[in-house]
């Protein structure tokens, strides 16, 4: 297969675009297209202060990578989660972060569970009511937690996460099945700041993820190779090998699915309220200040209660 | 190995497939998906219309993460 642009060998075909590309015009192409969804939903501009949720991943370190080479103003942020602490997987993710930030002479900010609350992940899961047998919930709340409270505190403009096209496909249809419509109006690239809450922005919502982890291998970007031994067997994966089974009969399911979403919530298909039920409460915990449904503490410390 | 074999290698297994075939067949073969799964042959990702030869080692990376 030979690259579209320049006829040279291909390292990567998408069939959904009908594009192959060789490396060179692939690590053009990526880029290209993250400012072209940056400029599109209205992201952030280069005057922005921006926070990257690193974990040493592939999607993540690609992403601050793309943000570093358009110049943007983007720091890192690491939440070491004390994850398997036998093989140290959350130390080793951390040790990715750090060298890729070092090698670029980027600020990366890094919070420890256990050291700011006494605690790991793992630890608060086995303790807490929310936690049983779902770290995975324990751990999603924490970082909801900690990357807002810092993006808040620290005066960024924007908190980026590197959800992918797969992770947001994922996500609706999980929701679609349940039919949770106010879940569905709150998958945009773009949630706004509102009173408590961050702005959130996805730049790489429109990527597959093969495509993040093509570009991360090309850049030659060192990045933790394993699964979090939590997420294996997660509903999450599931859904997504379901969808690429279908992708694989029909090229171009995964970005139709999420496309014609993003139309139907422009088209008001979905409920308008796009704010957390925090948001709408009014009320703050007593403890951290951030937003809360109901009674004195928000969910993250009334973790620390039970 | 035999002459006509292709080393396959995901998450430290390896597998044997024949030579001769296209990756995307090969991935077919052993149940995996393109979609979820890059092919590293020689340090170059190759794209799955890609024919396998004699004695080829792929080194596969699936790209699929959740949590």
């Amino acid at each position: 297969m030979r690259c579209r642009k320049c006829g040279e060998k291909a390292v990567i075909n998408m069939r959904q675009h009908r594009l192959a590309l060789c490396k060179e015009h692939f690590l053009e192409w990526l880029p290209e297209q993250t400012e072209r969804f940056i400029r599109k939903y209205d992201m952030f501009s280069h005057t922005d202060r921006l926070l990257v949720a690193v974990s040493g991943g592939k999607d993540s370190l690609a992403l601050w990578d793309v943000l570093w080479k358009l110049d943007y103003q983007a720091d890192g942020l690491y939440v070491h989660l004390g994850i398997d602490q036998e093989t140290g997987y959350s130390d080793r993710s951390e040790d990715y972060a750090r060298k890729f930030a070092l090698e670029r002479n980027l600020k990366l900010l890094v919070v420890n569970v256990q050291e700011q609350f006494g605690e790991s992940i793992p630890q608060i899961a086995a303790r807490s009511r929310r936690g049983q047998g779902k770290v995975c919930s324990v751990c999603g709340l924490a970082k909801r937690h900690i990357f807002n409270q810092t993006a808040q505190a620290q005066g960024y403009s924007a908190l980026l996460t590197a959800h992918n096209l797969d992770d947001e496909a994922a996500f609706l249809l999980s929701n679609t099945l349940d039919w949770s419509l106010p879940r569905l109006a709150r998958g945009f690239a773009v949630l706004p700041a509102a009173p408590g809450f961050a702005r959130k922005v996805k730049p790489f919502c429109r990527f597959y993820e093969r495509e993040t982890a093509a570009y991360a291998i090309l850049r030659e970007i060192a990045y933790v190779p394993d699964e979090c031994p939590y997420a294996i067997g997660s509903k999450q994966l599931f859904f997504k090998e379901d969808l690429n089974r279908w992708e694989d009969e029909m090229p171009g399911t995964k970005l139709r699915f999420y496309l014609n979403y993003l139309a139907a919530l422009d088209e008001g298909v979905f409920p308008e309220r796009q704010e957390e039920d925090e948001v709408l409460s009014g009320k703050l915990c007593s403890r951290c200040g951030q937003p809360t449904t109901a009674g004195e503490l928000c969910a993250f410390c009334r973790m620390f209660e039970e | 190995m035999s002459d006509n074999s292709v080393t396959i290698i995901l998450k430290n297994k390896t597998y044997q497939v024949n030579s001769g075939i296209p990756l995307h067949k090969a991935l077919r073969f052993l149940n995996l998906n393109t979609n979820t799964h890059l092919a590293v042959r020689d340090g170059m990702l190759i794209t799955e219309d890609e024919m396998l030869k004699n004695g080829d080692r792929i080194e596969l990376i699936a790209v699929i993460s959740g949590g």
